[in-house]
Protein backbone atom coordinates (compact mmCIF):
# COMPACT_ATOMS: atom_id res chain seq x y z
CA UNK A 1 0.00 0.00 0.00
CA UNK A 2 1.42 3.42 -0.30
CA UNK A 3 1.39 5.68 2.18
CA UNK A 4 1.11 9.37 2.55
CA UNK A 5 4.44 11.30 3.99
CA UNK A 6 6.24 14.56 3.75
CA UNK A 7 9.95 15.57 2.51
CA UNK A 8 10.54 16.28 5.71
CA UNK A 9 9.65 13.25 7.11
CA UNK A 10 11.64 11.37 4.39
CA UNK A 11 14.33 13.22 5.50
CA UNK A 12 14.32 12.37 9.12
CA UNK A 13 13.63 9.05 8.49
CA UNK A 14 16.55 8.22 5.96
CA UNK A 15 18.87 9.98 8.73
CA UNK A 16 18.09 7.97 11.21
CA UNK A 17 18.57 4.62 9.09
CA UNK A 18 22.34 6.00 9.21
CA UNK A 19 23.04 5.18 13.11
CA UNK A 20 23.89 1.61 13.78
CA UNK A 21 22.82 0.11 16.79
CA UNK A 22 24.98 0.14 20.08
CA UNK A 23 27.08 3.76 18.62
CA UNK A 24 27.41 6.42 20.65
CA UNK A 25 26.09 9.86 18.88
CA UNK A 26 26.89 13.52 19.62
CA UNK A 27 23.44 15.16 18.52
CA UNK A 28 23.51 18.61 17.30
CA UNK A 29 20.62 20.93 17.62
CA UNK A 30 17.31 20.79 14.94
CA UNK A 31 16.73 17.86 12.92
CA UNK A 32 19.33 15.79 14.08
CA UNK A 33 17.56 15.58 17.63
CA UNK A 34 14.72 14.41 15.36
CA UNK A 35 16.25 11.52 13.87
CA UNK A 36 18.48 10.04 16.70
CA UNK A 37 15.38 9.98 18.85
CA UNK A 38 13.46 8.00 15.47
CA UNK A 39 16.52 5.71 15.92
CA UNK A 40 16.05 4.79 19.35
CA UNK A 41 12.72 3.93 19.46
CA UNK A 42 13.07 1.54 15.94
CA UNK A 43 16.56 0.11 14.68
CA UNK A 44 18.66 1.22 17.28
CA UNK A 45 17.61 0.59 20.97
CA UNK A 46 20.96 0.58 22.81
CA UNK A 47 21.97 4.21 20.26
CA UNK A 48 23.48 6.36 23.19
CA UNK A 49 22.68 9.59 22.37
CA UNK A 50 25.04 12.91 23.99
CA UNK A 51 24.70 16.21 23.63
CA UNK A 52 26.49 19.19 24.57
CA UNK A 53 25.41 20.16 27.06
CA UNK A 54 26.23 17.54 28.97
CA UNK A 55 23.31 14.88 28.64
CA UNK A 56 24.71 11.18 27.85
CA UNK A 57 22.28 8.07 27.39
CA UNK A 58 19.29 9.86 27.31
CA UNK A 59 15.99 8.04 26.92
CA UNK A 60 13.61 10.97 27.23
CA UNK A 61 9.98 10.69 27.03
CA UNK A 62 9.12 14.42 25.96
CA UNK A 63 11.14 15.68 22.57
CA UNK A 64 13.51 18.39 23.00
CA UNK A 65 13.43 21.41 21.47
CA UNK A 66 16.32 22.18 22.25
CA UNK A 67 20.27 20.36 23.04
CA UNK A 68 20.06 21.55 26.93
CA UNK A 69 16.04 20.86 27.43
CA UNK A 70 15.66 19.96 30.44
CA UNK A 71 13.03 17.28 29.21
CA UNK A 72 16.50 15.47 28.89
CA UNK A 73 17.22 14.95 32.66
CA UNK A 74 14.24 12.28 32.61
CA UNK A 75 15.56 8.93 32.65
CA UNK A 76 18.79 9.54 31.52
CA UNK A 77 21.92 7.32 32.25
CA UNK A 78 24.30 10.82 33.27
CA UNK A 79 24.30 13.96 32.80
CA UNK A 80 28.14 15.66 32.70
CA UNK A 81 29.59 19.32 32.37
CA UNK A 82 30.54 20.55 28.43
CA UNK A 83 34.15 19.91 29.08
CA UNK A 84 32.97 16.35 30.06
CA UNK A 85 31.22 15.79 27.05
CA UNK A 86 32.99 17.79 24.35
CA UNK A 87 36.53 16.43 25.69
CA UNK A 88 35.07 12.88 24.89
CA UNK A 89 34.83 13.71 21.43
CA UNK A 90 38.74 14.12 21.15
CA UNK A 91 39.25 10.65 22.70
CA UNK A 92 37.91 8.99 19.90
CA UNK A 93 35.06 7.53 21.67
CA UNK A 94 32.51 9.18 19.98
CA UNK A 95 31.09 7.09 17.03
CA UNK A 96 29.25 9.47 15.08
CA UNK A 97 28.49 13.14 15.04
CA UNK A 98 25.10 14.25 13.37
CA UNK A 99 25.02 18.16 12.51
CA UNK A 100 22.49 20.38 10.49
CA UNK A 101 24.28 23.87 8.98
CA UNK A 102 22.93 26.53 6.72
CA UNK A 103 25.38 25.80 3.97
CA UNK A 104 27.29 22.72 2.64
CA UNK A 105 29.93 22.52 -0.14
CA UNK A 106 31.27 19.62 -2.16
CA UNK A 107 34.00 18.50 0.15
CA UNK A 108 31.33 18.62 3.17
CA UNK A 109 32.64 21.85 4.86
CA UNK A 110 29.80 23.22 6.53
CA UNK A 111 28.84 26.74 7.43
CA UNK A 112 26.95 28.34 10.33
CA UNK A 113 28.39 31.37 10.57
CA UNK A 114 27.54 34.24 7.47
CA UNK A 115 26.24 34.20 4.33
CA UNK A 116 28.52 36.81 2.52
CA UNK A 117 32.05 38.03 3.41
CA UNK A 118 32.76 37.31 7.16
CA UNK A 119 34.00 41.16 7.40
CA UNK A 120 31.03 42.37 5.53
CA UNK A 121 28.27 40.05 5.97
CA UNK A 122 24.94 39.85 3.84
CA UNK A 123 23.32 37.38 6.72
CA UNK A 124 24.56 36.73 10.02
CA UNK A 125 23.18 33.07 11.31
CA UNK A 126 24.67 32.37 14.93
CA UNK A 127 27.65 30.58 14.60
CA UNK A 128 29.77 27.22 15.63
CA UNK A 129 28.04 26.65 18.65
CA UNK A 130 29.45 22.66 19.37
CA UNK A 131 29.08 21.84 15.68
CA UNK A 132 33.29 22.84 14.71
CA UNK A 133 33.56 20.59 17.98
CA UNK A 134 31.63 17.76 16.65
CA UNK A 135 32.98 18.11 13.06
CA UNK A 136 36.61 18.19 13.90
CA UNK A 137 36.71 15.03 15.87
CA UNK A 138 33.63 12.84 16.10
CA UNK A 139 34.62 9.59 14.10
CA UNK A 140 32.63 10.28 11.59
CA UNK A 141 30.14 12.46 10.64
CA UNK A 142 26.47 13.10 9.29
CA UNK A 143 24.45 16.33 7.59
CA UNK A 144 20.93 16.66 7.45
CA UNK A 145 19.91 19.21 5.23
CA UNK A 146 17.30 20.56 2.97
CA UNK A 147 18.32 20.36 -0.50
CA UNK A 148 18.36 23.64 -2.54
CA UNK A 149 20.97 25.66 -4.52
CA UNK A 150 22.03 28.70 -1.95
CA UNK A 151 22.42 25.93 0.89
CA UNK A 152 24.19 23.50 -1.42
CA UNK A 153 27.23 26.12 -2.82
CA UNK A 154 30.82 24.41 -4.73
CA UNK A 155 32.71 26.97 -1.90
CA UNK A 156 31.20 27.91 1.28
CA UNK A 157 31.46 31.48 2.33
CA UNK A 158 32.73 30.33 5.98
CA UNK A 159 34.03 27.10 7.52
CA UNK A 160 32.46 26.99 10.67
CA UNK A 161 33.09 22.93 10.78
CA UNK A 162 35.63 21.40 8.60
CA UNK A 163 34.97 18.49 6.11
CA UNK A 164 37.57 17.51 3.86
CA UNK A 165 38.72 21.27 3.65
CA UNK A 166 39.77 21.24 -0.04
CA UNK A 167 39.34 17.46 -0.82
CA UNK A 168 43.56 17.32 -1.70
CA UNK A 169 44.75 13.83 0.19
CA UNK A 170 45.01 14.03 3.83
CA UNK A 171 43.37 17.22 4.48
CA UNK A 172 41.99 16.89 7.50
CA UNK A 173 45.11 14.65 9.23
CA UNK A 174 47.47 17.43 7.95
CA UNK A 175 45.50 19.74 9.42
CA UNK A 176 45.82 17.92 12.60
CA UNK A 177 41.92 16.82 12.94
CA UNK A 178 41.08 13.59 14.61
CA UNK A 179 37.77 12.32 13.14
CA UNK A 180 37.43 10.87 9.84
CA UNK A 181 35.08 13.32 8.29
CA UNK A 182 31.77 13.75 6.85
CA UNK A 183 30.52 10.10 5.84
CA UNK A 184 26.70 11.25 4.81
CA UNK A 185 24.73 14.12 3.87
CA UNK A 186 20.83 13.99 3.99
CA UNK A 187 18.65 16.11 2.60
CA UNK A 188 14.63 16.27 1.45
CA UNK A 189 15.60 14.95 -1.89
CA UNK A 190 18.43 11.91 -1.95
CA UNK A 191 21.22 10.65 0.36
CA UNK A 192 24.68 11.45 -0.45
CA UNK A 193 28.18 10.81 0.32
CA UNK A 194 31.84 11.31 -0.62
CA UNK A 195 34.17 9.79 -3.14
CA UNK A 196 37.04 8.05 -0.97
CA UNK A 197 39.73 9.78 -3.37
CA UNK A 198 38.62 13.13 -4.40
CA UNK A 199 36.14 13.01 -1.39
CA UNK A 200 33.88 15.08 -3.48
CA UNK A 201 30.07 14.39 -3.12
CA UNK A 202 28.57 12.01 -4.50
CA UNK A 203 24.83 10.78 -5.30
CA UNK A 204 23.99 7.78 -3.23
CA UNK A 205 20.16 7.46 -3.20
CA UNK A 206 17.03 9.80 -4.37
CA UNK A 207 14.09 9.79 -2.79
CA UNK A 208 11.28 8.29 -3.94
CA UNK A 209 9.45 10.66 -6.75
CA UNK A 210 12.56 12.56 -7.13
CA UNK A 211 15.37 12.09 -9.89
CA UNK A 212 18.53 13.95 -11.34
CA UNK A 213 16.54 16.21 -12.82
CA UNK A 214 15.26 17.30 -9.42
CA UNK A 215 18.49 16.59 -7.26
CA UNK A 216 20.93 18.82 -9.85
CA UNK A 217 19.08 22.17 -10.27
CA UNK A 218 19.14 22.14 -6.63
CA UNK A 219 22.85 21.77 -6.56
CA UNK A 220 25.89 24.68 -7.29
CA UNK A 221 28.13 22.73 -8.15
CA UNK A 222 28.06 19.13 -10.09
CA UNK A 223 27.54 16.03 -8.20
CA UNK A 224 29.27 12.65 -9.16
CA UNK A 225 27.45 9.46 -9.60
CA UNK A 226 27.87 6.25 -11.06
CA UNK A 227 24.64 3.46 -9.64
CA UNK A 228 22.11 5.81 -8.14
CA UNK A 229 19.54 3.63 -5.98
CA UNK A 230 16.31 4.58 -5.19
CA UNK A 231 15.92 5.62 -1.46
CA UNK A 232 13.73 2.81 0.50
CA UNK A 233 10.21 4.63 1.79
CA UNK A 234 9.33 5.52 5.35
CA UNK A 235 7.94 2.56 6.40
CA UNK A 236 4.31 2.39 8.34
CA UNK A 237 5.63 1.39 11.58
CA UNK A 238 8.91 4.30 10.68
CA UNK A 239 5.99 6.92 10.40
CA UNK A 240 3.47 5.90 13.17
CA UNK A 241 6.56 6.18 15.61
CA UNK A 242 8.21 9.22 14.10
CA UNK A 243 4.35 11.22 14.61
CA UNK A 244 3.20 9.56 17.35
CA UNK A 245 6.01 8.88 19.60
CA UNK A 246 8.88 10.76 18.76
CA UNK A 247 6.88 14.82 17.52
CA UNK A 248 3.60 14.15 18.82
CA UNK A 249 2.92 17.83 19.50
CA UNK A 250 4.18 18.34 15.50
CA UNK A 251 6.91 20.40 17.34
CA UNK A 252 9.33 20.10 13.99
CA UNK A 253 6.80 17.71 11.68
CA UNK A 254 4.17 20.28 11.68
CA UNK A 255 5.58 23.87 12.23
CA UNK A 256 8.76 23.00 10.06
CA UNK A 257 6.25 21.65 6.70
CA UNK A 258 4.32 25.20 7.08
CA UNK A 259 7.26 27.14 5.19
CA UNK B 1 37.57 33.42 55.27
CA UNK B 2 35.57 35.67 53.09
CA UNK B 3 32.31 35.19 52.71
CA UNK B 4 29.72 36.97 50.32
CA UNK B 5 27.47 39.52 50.65
CA UNK B 6 24.05 39.41 50.67
CA UNK B 7 22.80 42.38 48.50
CA UNK B 8 19.61 42.92 46.20
CA UNK B 9 19.11 42.97 42.36
CA UNK B 10 19.52 46.99 41.69
CA UNK B 11 22.54 46.71 44.19
CA UNK B 12 24.40 44.00 42.87
CA UNK B 13 23.61 45.07 39.14
CA UNK B 14 25.24 48.83 39.94
CA UNK B 15 28.38 47.04 40.67
CA UNK B 16 29.02 46.35 37.16
CA UNK B 17 30.37 49.76 35.69
CA UNK B 18 29.75 50.72 31.94
CA UNK B 19 33.10 48.92 29.99
CA UNK B 20 32.76 45.94 32.12
CA UNK B 21 33.71 42.39 31.09
CA UNK B 22 31.14 39.82 31.92
CA UNK B 23 29.97 36.60 31.53
CA UNK B 24 26.69 35.23 32.27
CA UNK B 25 26.12 31.21 31.60
CA UNK B 26 22.93 31.09 29.14
CA UNK B 27 22.92 27.34 27.88
CA UNK B 28 20.22 25.35 27.65
CA UNK B 29 17.28 28.05 28.12
CA UNK B 30 18.10 26.67 32.14
CA UNK B 31 19.24 28.38 34.88
CA UNK B 32 20.05 31.50 33.52
CA UNK B 33 20.69 34.82 35.72
CA UNK B 34 17.93 36.44 33.49
CA UNK B 35 16.65 39.15 35.84
CA UNK B 36 20.03 40.11 36.12
CA UNK B 37 20.45 40.79 31.96
CA UNK B 38 16.77 42.96 32.58
CA UNK B 39 18.42 45.34 35.35
CA UNK B 40 21.89 45.66 33.21
CA UNK B 41 19.48 46.61 30.59
CA UNK B 42 17.16 48.77 33.05
CA UNK B 43 20.00 50.61 34.24
CA UNK B 44 21.08 51.21 30.65
CA UNK B 45 24.62 49.85 30.57
CA UNK B 46 26.98 50.69 27.88
CA UNK B 47 30.21 49.02 26.01
CA UNK B 48 30.16 45.86 27.61
CA UNK B 49 32.54 43.56 26.77
CA UNK B 50 30.56 39.66 26.71
CA UNK B 51 31.84 36.87 26.71
CA UNK B 52 30.06 33.45 26.55
CA UNK B 53 30.04 30.13 24.67
CA UNK B 54 26.41 29.03 23.61
CA UNK B 55 24.07 32.13 24.10
CA UNK B 56 20.57 32.65 23.01
CA UNK B 57 17.78 35.15 24.17
CA UNK B 58 19.47 36.87 27.04
CA UNK B 59 22.34 37.73 25.02
CA UNK B 60 20.15 39.30 22.06
CA UNK B 61 18.07 41.58 24.34
CA UNK B 62 21.62 42.99 25.89
CA UNK B 63 22.62 43.48 22.69
CA UNK B 64 19.90 44.97 21.28
CA UNK B 65 18.73 47.56 24.18
CA UNK B 66 22.93 48.61 23.04
CA UNK B 67 24.63 47.75 26.33
CA UNK B 68 27.46 45.48 24.44
CA UNK B 69 30.34 46.58 22.13
CA UNK B 70 32.25 43.67 21.89
CA UNK B 71 31.56 39.91 22.24
CA UNK B 72 33.74 36.37 22.02
CA UNK B 73 31.07 33.96 21.47
CA UNK B 74 30.58 30.35 20.40
CA UNK B 75 26.96 30.69 19.59
CA UNK B 76 24.26 33.05 19.50
CA UNK B 77 20.97 32.11 18.28
CA UNK B 78 17.80 30.62 19.20
CA UNK B 79 18.15 27.02 17.86
CA UNK B 80 15.00 25.75 16.53
CA UNK B 81 13.50 29.15 16.56
CA UNK B 82 16.26 30.66 14.45
CA UNK B 83 18.40 33.49 14.06
CA UNK B 84 19.08 35.77 16.93
CA UNK B 85 17.47 38.90 15.10
CA UNK B 86 19.14 41.88 17.78
CA UNK B 87 22.43 40.32 17.29
CA UNK B 88 22.30 39.89 13.44
CA UNK B 89 21.70 43.08 13.11
CA UNK B 90 24.30 44.81 15.50
CA UNK B 91 26.84 42.66 13.38
CA UNK B 92 25.50 43.11 10.05
CA UNK B 93 25.32 46.85 10.70
CA UNK B 94 28.63 46.77 12.36
CA UNK B 95 27.63 48.29 16.02
CA UNK B 96 28.98 44.80 17.47
CA UNK B 97 32.38 43.80 17.11
CA UNK B 98 32.45 40.19 17.16
CA UNK B 99 35.46 37.02 17.60
CA UNK B 100 33.95 33.93 16.49
CA UNK B 101 34.91 30.44 18.50
CA UNK B 102 33.49 27.17 18.99
CA UNK B 103 31.11 26.32 22.56
CA UNK B 104 34.41 23.98 23.19
CA UNK B 105 37.04 26.49 22.57
CA UNK B 106 34.97 28.75 24.80
CA UNK B 107 34.54 26.59 27.40
CA UNK B 108 38.38 25.10 27.28
CA UNK B 109 39.06 29.23 27.56
CA UNK B 110 37.15 29.56 31.04
CA UNK B 111 38.57 26.11 31.87
CA UNK B 112 42.02 27.53 31.51
CA UNK B 113 41.29 30.59 33.58
CA UNK B 114 39.93 28.61 36.44
CA UNK B 115 42.49 26.52 36.96
CA UNK B 116 45.21 29.47 37.07
CA UNK B 117 46.78 28.70 33.57
CA UNK B 118 47.46 30.95 30.89
CA UNK B 119 46.15 28.96 27.78
CA UNK B 120 44.67 24.88 26.87
CA UNK B 121 46.06 22.86 23.73
CA UNK B 122 42.91 21.51 21.81
CA UNK B 123 42.34 19.59 18.80
CA UNK B 124 39.18 21.81 17.70
CA UNK B 125 39.39 25.23 15.37
CA UNK B 126 41.67 23.34 13.16
CA UNK B 127 41.67 23.93 9.57
CA UNK B 128 38.46 25.88 9.85
CA UNK B 129 38.14 29.91 9.25
CA UNK B 130 37.32 29.94 13.05
CA UNK B 131 40.93 29.82 13.63
CA UNK B 132 42.01 31.83 10.07
CA UNK B 133 39.55 34.80 11.58
CA UNK B 134 39.90 34.63 14.91
CA UNK B 135 42.11 36.89 17.28
CA UNK B 136 45.40 35.83 16.99
CA UNK B 137 45.83 37.24 20.82
CA UNK B 138 43.51 34.47 21.82
CA UNK B 139 43.70 31.26 19.92
CA UNK B 140 46.57 30.20 17.73
CA UNK B 141 47.94 27.04 16.09
CA UNK B 142 50.61 25.28 18.17
CA UNK B 143 52.96 22.28 18.40
CA UNK B 144 52.61 19.82 21.00
CA UNK B 145 56.34 19.92 22.80
CA UNK B 146 55.48 16.23 23.68
CA UNK B 147 54.51 14.84 20.27
CA UNK B 148 55.22 17.03 17.67
CA UNK B 149 51.37 17.21 16.27
CA UNK B 150 49.45 20.16 15.67
CA UNK B 151 47.04 21.73 17.84
CA UNK B 152 44.60 25.01 19.09
CA UNK B 153 46.53 26.80 21.54
CA UNK B 154 43.35 28.91 23.26
CA UNK B 155 43.54 31.32 25.69
CA UNK B 156 42.13 31.73 29.47
CA UNK B 157 39.71 34.21 30.05
CA UNK B 158 39.23 36.62 32.91
CA UNK B 159 35.78 38.22 32.97
CA UNK B 160 35.76 41.10 35.26
CA UNK B 161 32.35 39.57 36.54
CA UNK B 162 30.77 36.00 36.05
CA UNK B 163 27.11 35.95 36.62
CA UNK B 164 25.18 32.86 37.81
CA UNK B 165 22.20 32.02 39.02
CA UNK B 166 21.35 28.49 41.11
CA UNK B 167 18.52 26.99 42.91
CA UNK B 168 19.81 27.73 46.15
CA UNK B 169 22.54 29.33 47.76
CA UNK B 170 22.83 28.28 51.51
CA UNK B 171 23.30 31.22 54.22
CA UNK B 172 26.84 31.01 54.08
CA UNK B 173 27.47 31.53 50.63
CA UNK B 174 27.85 27.98 49.85
CA UNK B 175 26.19 27.31 45.95
CA UNK B 176 23.98 24.44 45.52
CA UNK B 177 22.39 23.56 42.30
CA UNK B 178 20.05 20.44 40.70
CA UNK B 179 20.62 19.38 37.10
CA UNK B 180 23.08 20.06 34.13
CA UNK B 181 26.33 22.04 35.27
CA UNK B 182 26.72 22.86 31.28
CA UNK B 183 30.59 25.00 31.33
CA UNK B 184 28.57 27.10 34.85
CA UNK B 185 31.42 26.28 37.00
CA UNK B 186 34.54 26.97 34.73
CA UNK B 187 32.62 30.75 33.70
CA UNK B 188 31.57 31.17 37.56
CA UNK B 189 35.53 30.19 38.66
CA UNK B 190 37.59 32.37 36.07
CA UNK B 191 35.46 35.21 37.12
CA UNK B 192 37.47 38.06 39.06
CA UNK B 193 33.94 39.39 40.77
CA UNK B 194 31.52 36.09 40.81
CA UNK B 195 28.07 37.33 41.64
CA UNK B 196 25.34 34.20 42.24
CA UNK B 197 21.35 34.80 41.62
CA UNK B 198 19.40 32.06 43.16
CA UNK B 199 15.70 31.19 43.38
CA UNK B 200 16.01 30.65 47.21
CA UNK B 201 18.27 30.82 50.12
CA UNK B 202 18.23 27.98 52.39
CA UNK B 203 19.63 26.85 55.79
CA UNK B 204 23.57 25.68 55.72
CA UNK B 205 22.22 22.21 56.95
CA UNK B 206 20.32 21.62 53.79
CA UNK B 207 23.54 21.79 51.69
CA UNK B 208 25.83 20.34 54.34
CA UNK B 209 23.62 17.09 53.76
CA UNK B 210 23.93 17.18 50.13
CA UNK B 211 27.27 18.19 49.30
CA UNK B 212 27.36 16.42 45.96
CA UNK B 213 24.77 19.02 44.95
CA UNK B 214 27.53 21.86 45.80
CA UNK B 215 28.90 23.33 42.92
CA UNK B 216 30.95 26.71 44.46
CA UNK B 217 32.21 26.93 48.01
CA UNK B 218 31.28 30.04 49.50
CA UNK B 219 34.74 31.55 49.63
CA UNK B 220 34.62 32.01 45.62
CA UNK B 221 31.35 33.76 46.04
CA UNK B 222 31.29 37.45 46.29
CA UNK B 223 27.31 38.69 46.00
CA UNK B 224 23.94 36.56 45.87
CA UNK B 225 21.32 37.61 45.22
CA UNK B 226 17.65 36.27 46.27
CA UNK B 227 15.60 35.78 43.12
CA UNK B 228 12.55 33.41 42.74
CA UNK B 229 11.16 32.72 39.02
CA UNK B 230 14.99 34.77 38.40
CA UNK B 231 15.20 32.62 35.39
CA UNK B 232 12.29 33.15 33.09
CA UNK B 233 11.61 33.01 30.64
CA UNK B 234 13.82 30.36 30.77
CA UNK B 235 13.69 26.92 32.84
CA UNK B 236 14.83 26.47 36.30
CA UNK B 237 15.28 22.70 36.78
CA UNK B 238 13.21 21.10 39.44
CA UNK B 239 11.43 24.80 40.10
CA UNK B 240 10.00 25.90 36.62
CA UNK B 241 9.79 24.74 32.87
CA UNK B 242 10.53 27.55 29.88
CA UNK B 243 8.08 29.98 28.66
CA UNK B 244 8.45 28.70 25.93
CA UNK B 245 5.43 31.16 24.38
CA UNK B 246 6.86 34.34 25.97
CA UNK B 247 10.37 33.17 24.05
CA UNK B 248 8.36 32.74 20.57
CA UNK B 249 7.09 36.31 21.35
CA UNK B 250 10.14 37.93 21.93
CA UNK B 251 11.71 35.97 18.80
CA UNK B 252 8.92 37.47 16.70
CA UNK B 253 8.79 41.29 18.13
CA UNK B 254 12.56 41.27 18.23
CA UNK B 255 12.93 40.73 14.28
CA UNK B 256 12.01 44.22 14.00
CA UNK B 257 13.99 47.09 15.93
CA UNK B 258 10.60 49.02 16.75
CA UNK B 259 8.81 45.60 18.47
CA UNK B 260 11.94 45.14 20.14
CA UNK B 261 11.59 49.05 21.68
CA UNK B 262 7.60 47.81 22.64
CA UNK B 263 9.42 44.53 23.95
CA UNK B 264 12.10 46.01 26.42
CA UNK B 265 9.24 48.89 26.86
CA UNK B 266 6.72 46.52 28.20
CA UNK B 267 8.64 43.90 30.30
CA UNK B 268 11.89 45.91 31.34
CA UNK B 269 11.44 49.70 30.85
CA UNK B 270 8.22 50.12 32.48
CA UNK B 271 8.21 47.32 35.24
CA UNK B 272 10.17 48.15 38.73
CA UNK B 273 11.77 45.53 39.40
CA UNK B 274 11.24 41.43 38.96
CA UNK B 275 8.07 41.15 41.08
CA UNK B 276 6.38 43.40 38.30
CA UNK B 277 7.88 41.73 35.58
CA UNK B 278 6.20 38.46 36.99
CA UNK B 279 2.91 40.59 37.39
CA UNK B 280 3.17 41.35 33.79
CA UNK B 281 3.88 37.20 32.74
CA UNK B 282 0.78 36.82 35.10
CA UNK B 283 -0.16 34.18 37.48
CA UNK B 284 -1.52 31.59 35.53
CA UNK B 285 1.36 31.50 33.74
CA UNK B 286 3.81 31.22 36.05
CA UNK B 287 2.03 28.25 38.20
CA UNK B 288 1.39 26.32 34.79
CA UNK B 289 5.42 26.51 34.50
CA UNK B 290 5.83 25.32 37.78
CA UNK B 291 7.71 21.93 37.66
CA UNK B 292 5.95 18.66 37.78
CA UNK B 293 7.81 16.92 40.38
CA UNK B 294 7.98 13.79 39.03
CA UNK B 295 9.15 15.10 36.32
CA UNK B 296 11.39 18.49 36.92
CA UNK B 297 9.59 20.07 34.38
CA UNK B 298 6.32 21.26 33.23
CA UNK B 299 3.27 19.36 31.56
CA UNK B 300 2.22 22.23 29.65
CA UNK B 301 3.21 21.55 27.03
CA UNK B 302 2.50 17.78 26.35
CA UNK B 303 -1.02 19.21 27.05
CA UNK B 304 -1.30 21.88 23.44
CA UNK B 305 -2.74 20.23 20.62
CA UNK B 306 -0.73 18.93 17.43
CA UNK B 307 0.96 22.11 16.20
CA UNK B 308 -1.12 24.05 17.86
CA UNK B 309 1.23 27.05 19.20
Amino acid sequence: MSQQYSSLEMMVVSASRELKDGEVVFVGTGLPMLAAQLALYTHTPNLVIMYESGYIGCKNIHLPRLVGDIRLMYNLAMVGSMIDVLGLLQTGKVDVGFLGGAQVDMYGNINATVIGDYRNPKTRLPGSGGANDIASSANRVLIIMNHEKRRFPSKVDYITSPGYLDGSEDARKKKGLLGRGPAKVITDLAVLTFDEITHRMKIESIHPGFTLKDVEPQTDFELIYDKVSETQAPTEEELKILRDRVDPLGFYLVRRERK
Amino acid sequence: MKSPKFVTLEEAVSLVKDGSSIVCPSFGYEKVAFAFIRELIRQRKKDLYLYGSGMNVDADMLIGAGCVSKAEIGYIGFENIGIAPCFRRAVESKTLEVEDYSNFIMTARFFAGDMGIPYIPMHSGLGSDILRYGNPEHIKEITCPFTGEKLLGVRAIHPDFAIIHAQRVDTEGNVSIDGPKYDNIEKAKSAKTLIVTCEEIVRSEMVRENPESAILPSFLVDYVVEVPFGAHPYACYKYYDYDWEHIEMYAKMAKSPEGFQEYVEKYIFSVKNNWEYLERIGLEKILRLRANSSLGYSTYYEHLERGAE
